[in-house]
């Protein structure tokens, strides 16, 4: 359907977004505006569109000593194209680059991505293996939370109306982290995930220091699997092998902490099985990046 | 609400006031008139909107026009310099990779990107980096060719001559025959091809419709007054405001109102039309208007609804919703089965798929001040189209003209007269003025007429050497809410199982049911792959009970040239048997079936179809088509008008090398005006593809007739007998000695100034009495039919169910192939929609009857990334019907594909998926399952 009209503004600067949401209502924040656009055409309404656009603080990409940050506007090929992610977050360009078609990518947000919180959001499990916070701000201030703690149901997030997403934060990984990205879709690109696993792993003396295993698709958000990162958490990397004991347990446990929904791209049970298929190379493929 | 927008596109700048709402797609084509972006989809799947924002590829109809303000924009407008086309254009013109040409801009310019970012792609980058554009028509095989061809243009190399060997039949032609490039690829591949959506008219209006959101419902009353007082509305009609008269594709069945009179019958069905200044005005009348429903009980499995007390979409007619009955016996079922050593029975289940052209349907109605109506439209049967709006509107012909524009694909989703071209025709003359209706993406699937669904109970016998002893099907046909082509679909998924193999006993039982759903209707192959799919999947399960191998069996029961089927059909040229024989050798079949590691696998299917059907929709006595040829008087270029449709399988392009050939002139010397029916002879179009042999019969004889003309004349100027004289290569020459020859355009000038216009008309009717007597055997009847086999090999992860189609070799017997080029890319495109018929798609619906996927992003289909690698052949074939020999290729290609890949997929992973869509969930849980009972 038609695009209706609505008051479209266009701040420069984050005060001038902060003023807009604190004297408007009926707002959407725009970045990419790949989703937002979309369902506007199908139907949502917005008395007033707010374009983050010409806001260039919120379009960077800068680190630290601790920490990478990305902002709200970075769109998914500016992450393809950073030396920066390059360098620290790598599995997130192998991650973005599952995420739409190219020119999807080259408009589409990770923040938009995160903000839209969509259950099937490609980008957050993985950022969330890397243990990402982000960074929320409003004309009263700014915190900080985990992204985890962002994204609380599908299509909800803990962001408030007068409030807008400033920054992903990313903790640069230690050289003994590795991770990986598996995603399901039906057709080879630009589709929609049945099922995601992002699994971030802390590896000391040959053994699994710490885990994050993360599901996307299963569950209302993408979500932590805490019953198979407490089965991996101490495990020897020798018992972590193809068709081992231990790491069908894992795949197991992994599948029983999602929440999945029959839905036109796979059923509850068959998206518990591709679960349990794509955790074990997850794990297999970040344990065998890590070895090279 | 309209903001300034200061843009600079193809480097010129713009300042413009826009609202809001509209985006750079918007701006583009409404504000700019550039009308080479295309709108496919409007939110970001297809990919036909895609232009350059600073050097990055976009879709435009997901970027704000506001937010394009100061950007740098390119589009298909500013590719070309001038007439000198861009390396990346001239190679997709030259290597086949436009057919329609609706997703070609943004292909070019995603490409132009892509090779911006990354001059020496591989297949591989190819694949994925065109993923965002949506082909329907190509299979994206020669979009990579063209591709890597533009690589090598843009590093300079030269044009490489590609080393092609001729059929037997066309070694003595001198244009069919040829890989010619078609002739509108130019056009497409710069944006200036015209589509319907890309024409305005001074004073336009725009029209919507209202679609009823209930599957079932009474309508107890409309209310339009609100509606009707909005600024800007024109018009609106209901169901109260137009003639009490039916319409649809088959006369027998003509059962849909215009606008709804009584009650609706599917999420979906037309209530009401509004014609107001602007489609945002439209919008927002349709929510004024007030409806009020009493809801029906609805039914959306044929096999409820046939039952006893289920609901009933019409209580005068279709009894038990019963639309269609075919019951038909061949020979004697039951001797046959008593024949056979090996009898097996088993059920197959198709799916609802969607033809998905990339172009959405487009309507524009006009009257003049003399009661005459003008119709541009984005149709593939401008005939039909005409005849039915002259009964609806009970006018004669001649006050009617429709004007077929570039059609961006139809599969028969435009096979029919569609609710725009009838609305809007209404409107305008209510208004006044011109009105334009087209369909969003929603609306599209909405309408319907789609794939029917199939139930098939197929039973085939078969002696122990595997001869096919009898065969019997029943099949339920899905129909949605009316008939749309279901009489027809309902006799083909019958008829056409006996073209492709020979069996002496066959019973048919087919029953096509309304269901509160979208009707369903003709989608390439017609009735057919479902019931191909479950033959092809059945006879290898024999060939695997009796331990035969699924080739030997087909060749078994292969058909042959010169035969007469169980029901009455009368096959002539068939070259099965060579098709099978030569995917069997290039495939390596005999060292990959049953040999290949767990988790690969390879598979055969074969198919066919007609080449035209041997009767109309409805009966005249027309000829079916028509060619007329006009000399310049100068004879320096000839223009063949027909009246068949070239919807981007090429045909203007193939038509016109046949009345080349016939003319004895080269191909740069005629052009082509098609589908206009005040300027072109009927045409019955482009369905049942029977464009080539039956349009290209007419445009020979038209040609023919001219040259016999000129020949007369070339006679007297030569002082010679005209039966010495021969005709080629713009010469008229002594056959004897070449080397005396004069000109073509001297003789045709001569000619001219003599005898005036100098004109050729031709004509073609397939032969009469085809086909047998009882009823319902004109169903399956065609001048000539097409053979083809595909072997398709495939990777099954057995952990995750899901396919990937590594290859197809297919061949096909199309007779003499007129243009080798098109052939591959319709055999290219039904190959990878055939794939993703298979194995992606599914239209699914809620409990209520409400379609979930109406849209590309939850309807699937093939991407390029997705596309395997492709080899075709044709084989050596002449059909002594065709013009110089050549038979149908657009819609038998994709017949074998659905069994092939359905046989790889078991000889892969052991397991056997009888319905469609083979999806990775119904594959795992097989293996899950024999894993178990093991």
């Amino acid at each position: 359907m038609l695009l209706p009209n609505f008051n479209y503004h266009k701040p420069k600067t984050l005060t001038e977004v902060y003023n807009l949401l604190d004297t408007h209502n009926n707002v959407g924040l725009m970045a990419g505006g790949t989703d937002l656009l979309v369902e506007m055409k199908m139907g949502r309404k917005l008395e007033n569109v707010v374009s983050l656009n010409m806001v260039s603080e919120l379009n960077e990409i800068s680190e630290d000593t601790d920490f990478v940050f990305i902002g709200p506007t970075v769109t998914f090929r500016q992450i393809q194209d950073s030396p920066i992610i390059q360098k620290y977050i790598p599995h997130l360009i192998d991650t973005v680059s599952k995420i739409g078609s190219p020119q999807i990518r080259n408009t589409g947000t990770v923040g938009g991505n995160v903000c839209t919180c969509a259950s099937c959001s490609d980008s957050a499990p993985t950022l969330i293996a890397y243990n990402s916070e982000v960074e929320i701000s409003s004309s009263t201030g700014i915190r900080r939370i985990n992204l985890t703690d962002l994204q609380l149901f599908h299509r909800k997030t803990s962001i408030s109306k007068r409030e807008v997403l400033s920054k992903i934060i990313i903790p640069k990984p230690k050289p003994n982290f590795t991770a990986n990205f598996q995603k399901f879709g039906l057709r080879e690109s630009a589709s929609i995930s049945v099922g995601s696993v992002a699994v971030g792993l802390w590896i000391e003396n040959s053994q699994i220091a710490d885990a994050n295993i993360v599901v996307g698709a299963c569950a209302p958000t993408p979500i932590k699997c805490n019953s198979a990162m407490q089965l991996i958490i101490n495990a020897k990397l020798s018992d972590l092998q193809k068709d081992s004991i231990l790491l069908n347990e894992i795949a197991e446990a992994t599948a029983s902490d999602t929440n999945p929904i029959d839905d036109i791209r796979g059923s509850a049970d068959y998206r518990k099985d591709i679960i349990k298929t794509i955790t074990k190379r997850a794990i297999l493929n970040s344990i065998n990046d890590f070895n090279q | 609400m309209k903001q300034i927008v200061n843009i600079n596109v193809n480097g010129l700048d713009y300042e413009v006031a826009i609202r809001t709402g509209a985006t750079l797609l918007d701006l583009l084509r409404d504000e700019l008139k550039l009308t080479g972006t295309k709108r496919g989809c409007d939110h970001g799947d297809c990919g036909a909107c895609t232009v350059l924002m600073n050097g990055k590829a976009v879709n435009s109809c997901l970027v704000l026009a506001l937010e394009a303000d100061g950007q740098k924009i390119e589009t298909i407008e500013g590719v070309a310099k001038g007439e000198e086309l861009h390396a990346i254009q001239q190679a997709f013109v030259e290597k086949g990779a436009i057919q329609c040409g609706f997703c070609t801009p943004g292909m070019i310019m995603r490409v132009k990107s892509l090779l911006n970012d990354n001059p020496e792609p591989t297949l591989d980058d190819l694949k994925t980096g065109l993923s965002g554009n949506l082909c329907r028509c190509t299979g994206y095989v020669k979009i990579f060719e063209a591709v890597e061809t533009a690589v090598d243009y843009l590093k300079g190399k030269p044009r490489k001559e590609i080393e092609y060997q001729p059929q037997k039949s066309a070694i003595d032609l001198s244009v069919v025959g040829k890989r010619l490039p078609k002739l509108d690829a130019p056009d497409k591949a710069t944006g200036r091809a015209i589509y319907t959506d890309d024409i305005s008219f001074p004073n336009m209006l725009f029209g919507k419709t209202l679609l009823s959101p209930h599957a079932h419902a009474k309508i107890l009353s409309i209310n339009t007054e609100k509606a009707k007082a909005l600024p800007g509305v024109k018009h609106i009609i209901t169901g109260a405001d137009v003639p009490d008269i039916t319409y649809g594709t088959s006369p027998a069945r003509y059962d849909e109102n215009i606008l709804a009179k009584d009650k609706v019958r599917y999420v979906g069905d037309v209530i009401a039309a509004v014609a107001a200044v602007d489609e945002e005005t439209c919008y927002k009348a349709l929510k004024l208007i007030e409806i009020e429903y009493e809801i029906l009980p609805a039914v959306f499995d044929p096999f409820e609804a046939m039952a006893e007390g289920a609901p009933r979409l019409f209580e005068d007619k279709y009894p038990n919703n019963i639309n269609t009955h075919v019951d038909h016996h061949f020979g004697d079922i039951d001797k046959g089965f008593a024949e056979a050593d090996h009898i097996r029975e088993e059920r197959f289940v198709g799916n609802r798929t969607y033809q998905s052209p990339l172009e959405p349907h487009c309507a524009i109605a006009e009257w003049d001040r003399h009661g005459r109506v003008t119709l541009h439209t984005s149709t593939q049967v401008v005939h039909y189209v005409h005849h039915q709006l002259s009964r609806i509107l009970d006018i004669p012909l001649g006050d009617i003209r429709v004007i077929m524009t570039n059609v961006g694909g139809g599969f028969g989703a435009k096979a029919a007269t569609n609710i725009l071209e009838v609305l809007s025709i209404f409107l305008a003359k209510k208004t006044g003025q011109a009105v334009k209706m087209r369909f969003s993406r929603e609306e599209m699937y909405l309408y319907g007429r789609g794939r029917h669904k199939q139930f098939i109970d197929l039973k085939i016998g078969v002696k122990k050497d595997g001869e096919i002893t009898a065969v019997k099907q029943k099949v339920v046909l899905e129909g949605g809410a009316y008939s749309s082509f279901g009489v027809v679909t309902t006799y083909y998924a019958g008829s056409m199982l006996a073209t492709l193999y020979k069996f002496p006993n066959y019973k048919y039982d087919g029953y096509r049911v309304n269901t509160n759903l979208p009707p369903s209707g003709a989608f390439r192959g017609h009735g057919v792959p479902h019931p191909r799919f479950a033959f092809e999947s059945l006879l290898d399960m024999i060939a695997k009970d009796l331990n035969l191998d699924p080739v030997e069996i087909r060749l078994k029961n292969a058909m042959e040239p010169n035969y007469h089927t169980c029901n009455d059909l009368d096959i002539n040229s068939c070259e099965l048997t060579s098709c099978i024989e030569s995917v069997r050798e290039k495939s390596g079949w005999k060292d990959k079936k049953g040999k290949l590691p767990y988790g690969r696998g390879i598979g055969i299917g074969c198919g066919g179809f007609v080449s035209g059907a041997g009767y109309p929709i409805y009966r005249s006595q027309f000829p079916h088509s028509n060619a007329i040829i006009k000399v310049q008087e100068d004879g320096s270029k000839v223009v063949l008008f027909i009246g068949d449709a070239d919807i981007g399988q090429g045909s203007d392009t193939v038509l016109a090398q046949a009345a080349a050939e016939a003319l004895g002139i080269s191909f740069d010397r005629i052009s082509v005006v098609s589908a206009d029916s005040d300027l072109t002879p009927i045409g019955f179009g482009a369905y049942s593809s029977r464009v080539t042999l039956m349009g290209g019969n007419a445009s020979k004889m038209a040609g023919e007739q001219v040259r016999d003309k000129l020949l007369v004349k070339a006679s007297q100027m030569m002082g010679i007998e005209k039966e010495k004289i021969s005709v080629k290569n713009n010469r008229f020459f002594i056959t004897t000695n070449p080397e005396t020859f004069i000109s073509w355009e001297q003789v045709a000038t001569e000619y001219f100034s003599e005898s005036g216009p100098l004109i050729g008309a031709g004509h073609y009717s397939p032969p009469k009495g085809l086909g047998g007597t009882y009823k319902g055997a004109a169903v399956g009847t065609s001048p000539a039919y097409s053979f083809s086999a595909s072997v398709c090999e495939v990777e099954v992860d057995f952990e995750t169910g899901k396919v990937k189609v590594l290859n197809f070799w297919d061949a096909h017997d199309c007779g003499t192939a007129i243009n080798p080029l098109n052939v591959e890319g319709q055999v290219d495109g039904a190959a990878v929609m055939g794939m993703s018929e298979t194995l992606f798609e599914n239209e699914v619906f809620d409990k209520s009857g409400r379609m979930l996927n109406p849209d590309l992003h939850n309807y699937l289909i093939a991407t390029s990334a997705d596309t395997p690698e492709i080899n075709s052949t044709i084989v050596d074939s002449f059909e002594p019907a065709g013009p110089y020999g050549a038979k149908e290729v657009g819609e038998g290609a994709s017949l074998p594909i659905l069994g092939a890949i359905a046989n790889a997929i078991e000889d892969a992973v052991g397991v056997r998926i009888k319905e469609l869509p083979i999806t990775p969930e119904k594959i795992l849980k097989a293996i899950k399952e024999k894993n178990h009972n093991y």
